[in-house]
């Protein structure tokens, strides 16, 4: 499997299609699984870490799937490499930076990916475009149950899938939507809105997940509980919240156009202008301002750039793309110059003009 | 079922060791807050809720348990409270009474209705399996003390399997 190809490609969930897909970006479906037969991750030796590797990459690479999926070793790829796996969401910071045996099976077009002796034995993870948890639960289930036939899951009747944190013990699904989210951040109803979300169990995060800042107007609504519901009440649960929260998203951007038209008009034009001439740009900068132009691109103000543009240049500018693009380390200063440089040639390729 | 201290509705259950013995804590929302059981706030912070659950609850019996050590893993109750990771799957069970809290505070629940693996699955089998390898581990690592308490345990359980 060449790393090299992801530079030049987006994944399926970046096409900025599928249901809702002007407010929500992707929907993703996790599942934590062990083998019944080995002690958990930390608690495992570097020898049987290898064994579990071993058996796992076998019985995935017999799995039932075309194509079939392609399995990378943590141990053979650069930090850099790792770095682009995490900005493109396909393994966790932790399988990037823990240590002994471990990897991912990685499939097509970037919907599925198998995480290998991360906290658990197992992290299977489906990602699509738009608000599709269905469909990711299907492909989810799916592979979990060619994988079950397949391995000994740890499993109990009185606690489910037995996972090492028992924050996932029960049915070891953790399932997400990310959402963009700026005019509730702008109108600051977005704590309400959190609040809410609280009172119904489910977490908000940033998105690159825990800890991490809502960067570019980006909010990823996930379950928190996993004991004592299914997975069909989980969903649902989720499902029922988020038509409400893009309802709001909606209202608050028509709000800001009535109220403020000639504002926000400016707030995109101006972002749209600096990323275009700017000839420094920092990862952060970068977000706040293609999080504009993409509000811009949704409300018909700004024409010539389409979502899976703007969609592609908010994960090729991190760091590690960024670096893979250019082919060669950057830091600092040099990294944000490379940036600055990277989106004026990729906006003018796309054939955009501010106005 | 009625809240023990002021007979309202109760709406939390918590299990407690009192003198080695579960006993079960039925409480309504204001008296469990009163006695600082839930937090008001759903925020989700597992190391101060397992020092919270295991520090105001199991009192004097939390050294008997922090001590306690699962015999296929070995880890000690007290180290998972300091991770926050279990060790193995056989942990659940024999951390049963100190976990049932602590899930009850993360899920609001203390049992599994989701997904069934299609071929249900025969836990003990899978402990013997955990037992082998752990054997296996030893005598390469020519732990023979640890290997004979394993071998022990081992015959324990397979006899008792058959039996069954
Ligand atoms: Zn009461
Ligand atoms: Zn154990």
């Amino acid at each position: 499997m060449n790393l090299n190809n992801l530079t030049h490609t987006s994944g399926e969930w970046l096409r900025g299609s599928g249901p809702e897909s002007d407010i929500v970006i992707s929907s993703r479906i996790r599942l934590a699984r062990n083998l019944a037969a080995f002690p958990f991750t930390n608690r495992a030796s570097a020898f049987q870490k290898a064994e579990i590797e071993e058996l796992l990459r076998d019985r995935i690479a017999k799995l039932d799937l075309s194509p079939n999926l392609g399995y990378v070793k943590m141990a053979g790829l650069s930090l850099l490499d790792r770095q682009l796996l995490v900005e493109r969401q396909l393994i966790s910071r932790e399988l990037a930076t823990a240590e002994g045996p471990r990897g991912v099976a990685l499939g097509a077009q970037e919907t599925l990916s198998v995480m290998v002796n991360e906290e658990d034995h197992l992290r299977l993870q489906v990602m699509r475009s738009g608000l599709t948890l269905d469909t990711a639960w299907s492909e989810i289930n799916h592979i979990d149950d060619l994988l079950e036939a397949r391995v000994s899951y740890a499993f109990s009747d009185e606690f489910g899938y037995l996972t090492a944190c028992p924050t996932n013990v029960g049915t070891g699904m953790r399932a997400s939507v990310m959402l963009h989210l700026p005019a509730l951040e702008h109108s600051k109803h977005i704590d309400n809105v959190f609040r809410a979300l609280q009172k119904l169990s489910l977490a908000v995060r940033g998105l690159y997940g825990e800890g991490s800042r809502a960067s570019g107007h980006f909010y990823q609504i996930s379950n928190q509980v996993t004991l004592g519901k299914s997975e069909s009440q989980i969903l649902s649960e989720i499902q029922d919240v988020v038509p409400q929260i893009i309802k709001y998203e909606r209202e608050a951007r028509q709000t800001w156009l009535s109220e403020n038209r000639q504002g926000l008009q400016d707030k995109i034009s101006r972002a749209y202008g600096t990323l275009f001439s700017a000839t420094m740009m920092t990862s952060e900068e970068t977000m706040e301002l293609l999080s504009y132009v993409r509000l811009g691109v949704n409300l018909s103000l700004v024409e010539d750039l389409s979502i899976p543009t703007i969609n592609e240049l908010f994960i090729h500018t991190q760091p590690a793309h960024l670096q893979k693009l250019v082919g060669e380390p950057l830091d600092g200063e040099a990294r944000n110059a490379a940036r600055a440089r990277y989106l004026r040639s990729r906006l003018r390729e796309s054939g955009a003009s501010p106005n | 079922m009625k809240c023990e201290a002021c007979g309202q509705l109760a709406t939390v259950h918590q299990t407690t060791l009192v003198e080695g013995q579960k006993r079960e804590l039925h409480l309504c929302r204001p008296c469990a807050e009163e006695r600082r059981l839930i937090q008001t706030n759903n925020e989700l912070n597992l190391p101060a809720i397992l020092q919270h659950v295991i520090g105001q609850h199991l009192g004097p019996e939390m050294d008997e348990l922090a001590r306690q050590r699962c015999p296929i893993c070995g880890i000690r109750f007290m180290e998972f409270r300091a991770q926050g990771r279990l060790g193995c799957s056989n942990d659940y069970e024999c951390f049963r009474i100190g976990l049932d809290s602590l899930l009850y505070r993360i899920h609001r629940s203390t049992r599994h209705t989701g997904k069934v693996p299609r071929q249900g699955v025969p836990t003990v089998v899978f402990e013997v399996a955990l037992l082998r390898q752990r054997l296996r581990a030893a005598v390469e690592a020519e732990e023979y003390h640890e290997a004979a308490r394993l071998r022990d345990l081992l015959r324990q359980r397979e006899a008792g399997h058959e039996s069954e």
